[in-house]
């Protein structure tokens, strides 16, 4: 189950590095807020007929739920817009990185604490050295990028 | 000045992995596609309000520009929906180290080949070099 899923997340990284240049592109012609709003509209008309036809939509559950779990949807948001802030000022390369970092010791944290209800995880030797190993591909992949497309 | 921007991405990153830490155990209790369908319709009406509060973009763009440019939402739903079936088997750390390698040898592809209207980038050593060592990051993490 665990490498069908590790397969099926790849495969997910794929759909993102598909949506960062088609959104790009239309925020060329639109502005990036709007291309951002546009790309949440489309994904939510989306979901909302999955939902209708496969899903299983319960007011009643959704009410129930802890209120801090419904702010997954804020960390989203907050993801969309300061990266939009971020991408002008600093390039996208460094942006990247910081994101990235940001969210694997985010990642990290979580799974060792097994925080927000999830399964512990225990940061061990071998996720450090993963960690190490993620930083030295974020120079080689980065780096130089970084460097050249950071505005003077 | 640019030291508070990377903070701000360094934050951006941060919230991402917060989503998916609270979005694995939410798809848990109310569903994984409903779960989906609120993240999205949240950040639809609240870009909306800033759209309309601060948007300085074209709109009346999305009827004039080719189809191909509005279709980035639905990759988007896939990804989110596999990180909110995927976190609670596998946990946060190992979701966003598969996803990187999927997204890093994809832009790859598609900054060699030039598609979608991105500045070609020609696939060198250091790519080469930066692939295998998330790969190997990935055997580490899992």
């Amino acid at each position: 189950m665990g490498i069908l899923i590790i397969v099926l997340m790849v495969v997910a990284g794929v759909s993102l590095a598909v949506q960062a240049p088609i959104n790009a592109a239309f925020a060329k012609k639109a502005g990036a807020l709007e291309s951002a709003l546009i790309s949440f509209f489309i994904g939510a008309v989306f979901l909302l007929i999955v939902v209708i036809f496969f899903g299983k939509f319960d007011p009643v559950a959704f009410s129930a739920v802890p209120k801090w779990q419904l702010l997954c949807a804020l960390c989203g948001l907050t993801y969309v817009v300061l990266s939009i802030l971020a991408v002008p000022k600093i390039g996208v390369g460094i942006v990247m990185i910081s994101v990235i970092v940001g969210q694997i010791v985010t990642g990290i944290i979580i799974d060792h604490f097994g925080l927000f209800g999830n399964a512990i995880i225990a940061i061990d030797g071998q996720r450090m050295i993963g960690i190490v190993l993620l930083l030295a591909s974020l120079y080689f992949m980065l780096g130089n990028k970084a460097a050249a497309k950071q505005p003077a | 000045m640019k030291f508070i921007y990377a903070g701000l991405a360094l934050i951006a990153g941060v919230s991402l992995g917060i989503e998916g830490g609270l979005a694995g155990p939410l798809g848990q209790r109310i569903g994984e596609l409903e779960t989906a369908l609120f993240i999205f319709s949240f950040g639809f009406i609240s870009l909306l309000g800033i759209v309309l509060l601060t948007g300085k973009g074209d709109l009346s763009q999305t009827f004039k520009v080719s189809k191909w440019k509005l279709s980035g939402g639905l990759f988007g739903t896939f990804y989110n929906l596999m990180l909110i079936v995927s976190v609670p088997i596998v946990g946060v750390s190992i979701v966003v180290l598969a996803a990187l390698i999927g997204q890093m040898a994809t832009s790859t592809v598609i900054e060699h080949k030039g598609w979608l209207e991105v500045k070609q980038i020609r696939f060198d050593k250091n790519k080469a070099i930066a692939l295998l060592l998330l790969l190997a990051a990935l055997y580490f993490v899992n």
